[in-house]
């Protein structure tokens, strides 16, 4: 039995609790704040909170503290590829409204981009590709 | 392994050696399984979370929903960040309990862990079940959300109007309810309907859509639109109203003077038709009045046609009007009356979709979080097994680590 290095941790574990609920706490706050006035400094805190908070999950509850190096091997690669998968998406996702043409602009999935006031005339309407412009019936 | 040596014949044989055992890892084969398996899970997790990322902040600018929208509680949630972040502890607790060979203790923690999971799932659920009261799902037919105000908002609304006020005159419940829905039908969408059908400028439609889905659920964004789009059409309507009544005095007058002229012709024929032997004179004046009647008879009719359209046009109007000034635009019906009618909500399918897949891939893996604990509680849990419960809270702080980004990102954004 390995009872002889056994170490009671129990201490150390009730303070990570603590500071992962007052995290917590501080997050939700956080999102009730003027922070949120400019929302990207407010999702920035929010997102960096969440990093210390899975960090003291991984390195105390999940022992990551007291493993040897093997534990470099696994996260590390894990965690650059998992960013990677995120940043590839960007560029065909991430952006895919920027460059809509009118016509794909009205398949989008919502029309707030279209503002139109009531003397607006329809440019897809009258656009180049509108009935008026086809050839006219009999005039050959 | 002793054993099989002792009973195997090479005990005998003097060239026997030992090979020795050398782990590639510090660790025991249980544990490395594990962290094998989570690293394949952070990339599964991350690819899921990270295109909830992309989607959203590559979604068309303003238009992905607020939590508010979405009826998310934060409260709810950040509760549910609490309950999981007790349970880590808990779990950590039976670890540390194990390992000093209490199995009561250890149980009893473990069990704690397994409530806490249990509590999320119920509090999940939960949060799932107002969801699809609200009609949100992650597709159609359920589904009454629409991405934006068009034609095929416009007809869900038409069909769902009709169908819904047939099931409740077949039911016979909430009477209230029924009256209200009828007069959304006619003074709203089909009013809507109508006008779109009248006109070809597409700016006026769109404007007319923003204006019906913006009385119905009040869609902040919607708001400046429908209240200029109101107040023009108030307008035109009011000057419709009074050109309807402009018209309507002359049809009724020119109806009047056809009465009169029918009833002086029905007294000539009268007087004609009292008369046996009739001169060639009064028998042409006879099929002359004949002829008069049915001409001024049709005159009547198109004139009756016209006022009835009048009428009509102004019961409409009229409607319109007193609708209007009975729900003010600024409280939405559906708030008041909870018609459960179809809604639009921009990105809210793609918002829909993103959320039910990444909660419910993270509710599926509290569930075999949950199953896990069930099935080592039947077990011994002493020093021997520390390893074991170890390798499931391994898994469980997972799960954990998921929620603590999943909450801000769906909650708190």
């Amino acid at each position: 039995m390995s009872d002889s290095h056994y170490v009671n941790r129990t201490k150390l574990f009730s303070i990570v609790f603590f500071l992962l609920v007052g995290l917590t706490a501080i997050s939700f706050a956080v999102a009730g704040s003027a922070l949120m006035d400019q929302p990207v400094r407010g999702w920035t805190a929010m997102m960096v909170i969440s990093c210390a908070k899975a960090l003291l999950v991984i390195i105390f509850f999940m022992h990551l503290k007291w493993e040897s190096t093997w534990k470099y091997v696994l996260t590390i690669p894990a965690a650059v590829m998992s960013t990677l998968l995120v940043l590839i998406l960007i560029p065909d996702i991430g952006n895919r409204t920027d460059d809509y043409a009118p016509t794909r602009q009205k398949f989008a999935a919502s029309d707030l981009n279209s503002h139109q006031s009531l003397d607006d005339t329809d440019a897809i309407h009258h656009g180049p590709f509108s009935n008026q412009d086809q050839p006219r019936h009999g005039s050959n | 392994m002793p054993d099989l040596k002792e009973t195997d014949e090479p005990s005998t044989r003097k060239d026997h050696f030992q090979l020795e055992y050398q782990p590639g890892l510090p660790i025991p084969n249980g544990k490395l399984c594990v962290w094998l398996f989570l690293s394949t899970e952070i990339m599964f997790f991350s690819a899921l979370i990270g295109s909830y990322i992309v989607l959203r902040f590559g979604a068309p600018s303003g238009s992905w929903p607020t939590p508010h929208d979405v009826h998310l509680v934060e409260w709810i949630g950040a509760i549910n960040t609490f309950v999981l972040i007790c349970s880590s502890f808990t779990i950590v607790l039976s670890i540390e309990a194990a390992k000093q060979n209490k199995s009561g203790t250890a149980k009893k923690w473990l069990f704690l862990t397994f409530l806490l999971g249990a509590v999320f799932l119920g509090v999940k659920a939960y949060e799932y079940n107002s969801k699809f009261s609200y009609g949100i799902y992650p597709r159609a037919p359920r589904s009454r959300m629409y991405d934006k105000p068009d034609l095929q908002y416009l007809s869900a609304l038409q069909l769902y109007c009709k169908q819904t006020a047939k099931k409740m005159q077949e039911e016979n419940k909430a009477p209230e309810k029924l009256v209200i829905l009828k007069e959304v039908q006619t003074h709203l969408v089909d009013w809507t309907a109508r006008k779109i059908g009248q006109t070809d400028r597409t700016a006026q439609q769109s404007l007319a859509l923003k204006l019906l889905t913006y009385q119905i659920n009040g869609n902040h964004r919607y708001e400046e639109d429908a209240k200029l789009f109101l107040k023009f059409e108030t307008e035109e309507i009011e000057s419709k109203l009074i050109e309807i009544n402009q018209n309507l005095l002359p049809a009724k007058s020119q109806l009047q003077e056809h009465n009169v002229e029918l009833q002086a012709i029905d007294a000539n024929l009268a007087a004609l038709a009292k008369i046996d032997m009739k001169t060639e004179i009064q028998n042409k004046e006879n099929s002359d009045l004949n002829q008069r009647k049915a001409e001024v008879g049709e005159l009547k009719i198109s004139i009756e046609n016209r006022i009835a359209d009048l009428e009509k046009e102004k019961l409409a109007i009229q409607g319109r009007l007193d609708f209007f000034a009975k729900h003010d635009l600024g409280t939405p019906l559906e708030e008041k009356f909870h018609l459960d009618l179809p809604f639009v909500l921009p990105s809210g399918n793609m918002w829909a979709n993103t959320y039910f897949l990444l909660t419910g891939f993270h509710a599926l893996h509290v569930l075999i979080g949950l199953i896990a604990f069930l099935i080592i509680l039947t077990l011994q849990l002493g020093t021997a097994r520390a390893g074991l419960i170890e390798n499931i809270g391994l898994y469980w702080h997972f799960v954990d680590l998921v929620w603590i980004f999943l909450f801000p990102l769906l909650y708190l954004f």
